[in-house]
């Protein structure tokens, strides 16, 4: 089927991609078909646009690409709801603000989409997780993780790995001269 | 708006699916239950409103300032 978009035109767009979100998105409760199109081939970004209405669509990324150790509970009424059959299934996007300082980039983790894969059903939820902010500034946890694996190379290089890995390590080979 | 006065585990009814009962008063807290079939959304108004605000500025993200963003994450700092 054609599908105008925002940003692209008019593309085609193969009725088995089409993803559909019941209840909409809050205060878009009448968009509830939307089609997932990468900003470019393999990028990171992508853009979540409503077939119903052209000029809706939303900037999105999934968490993991930017947080360590990002994990959603998904309740059991979504489970069901979704006829979510196993974790590998579900995906998850976060809505992506951009202000006037691009610096500021943010991604709303407070209300993640959660997407069954298998059957392209959606919805968008509410995490009860207390670190997951509305706005989570996506560069400064890019620096913040970059901050931490310096930290941890830094700690490996002058000897304090840790007591796992030393269990699991060999003694360095002595030189033989 | 109808407002209407309850007092400890007195409740009321909206439609014949959905009921609020006042659990608990306590100063300026009050502890609400509420019974709803499974289908309808419950969310504290300040973060369903925060929510619905973000969506919105979610819409307004435009391609030129994605440009910039690569921009900035593919150049280290």
């Amino acid at each position: 089927m054609k599908v105008q978009t925002k940003f692209f035109g008019e593309i085609e767009v193969n009725e088995e991609k089409i993803i559909t979100l019941s209840d909409g998105m809050l205060g878009f409760e009448n968009n509830k078909r939307f089609v997932l199109i990468p900003h470019q081939k393999d990028n990171m970004f992508k853009w979540f646009q409503s077939i119903e209405d052209p000029l809706i669509c939303f900037l999105v990324i999934e968490p993991v690409l930017f947080m360590f150790n990002y994990s959603l509970e998904i309740s059991d009424e979504t489970v069901s709801k979704l006829k979510i059959k196993t974790a590998e299934e579900a995906v998850i996007y976060a809505l992506v603000v951009i202000p006037e300082d691009p610096m500021k980039i943010s991604a709303n983790l407070a209300g993640p989409i959660v997407i069954n894969s298998r059957n392209r059903t959606g919805v968008q939820v509410v995490s009860n997780n207390p670190d997951h902010q509305i706005k989570h500034y996506i560069i400064e946890e890019l620096k913040s993780n970059a901050a931490k694996l310096m930290t941890n190379f830094a700690a490996a290089v002058s000897g304090k790995v840790a007591a796992s890995v030393e269990t699991l390590t060999t003694n360095a080979p002595e030189s033989k001269q | 708006m109808l407002v209407l006065t309850r007092k400890n585990n007195q409740s009321i009814m909206i439609g014949d699916q959905i009921e609020i009962i006042v659990v608990e008063v306590r100063g300026d807290q009050v502890k609400l239950g509420i019974k709803a079939p499974k289908s309808v959304s419950i969310y504290r108004s300040e973060i369903y409103n925060e929510i619905t605000a973000e969506n919105k500025l979610a819409t307004e993200a435009g391609v030129d300032k994605l440009g910039e963003i690569e921009m900035l994450i593919k150049k280290p700092q």
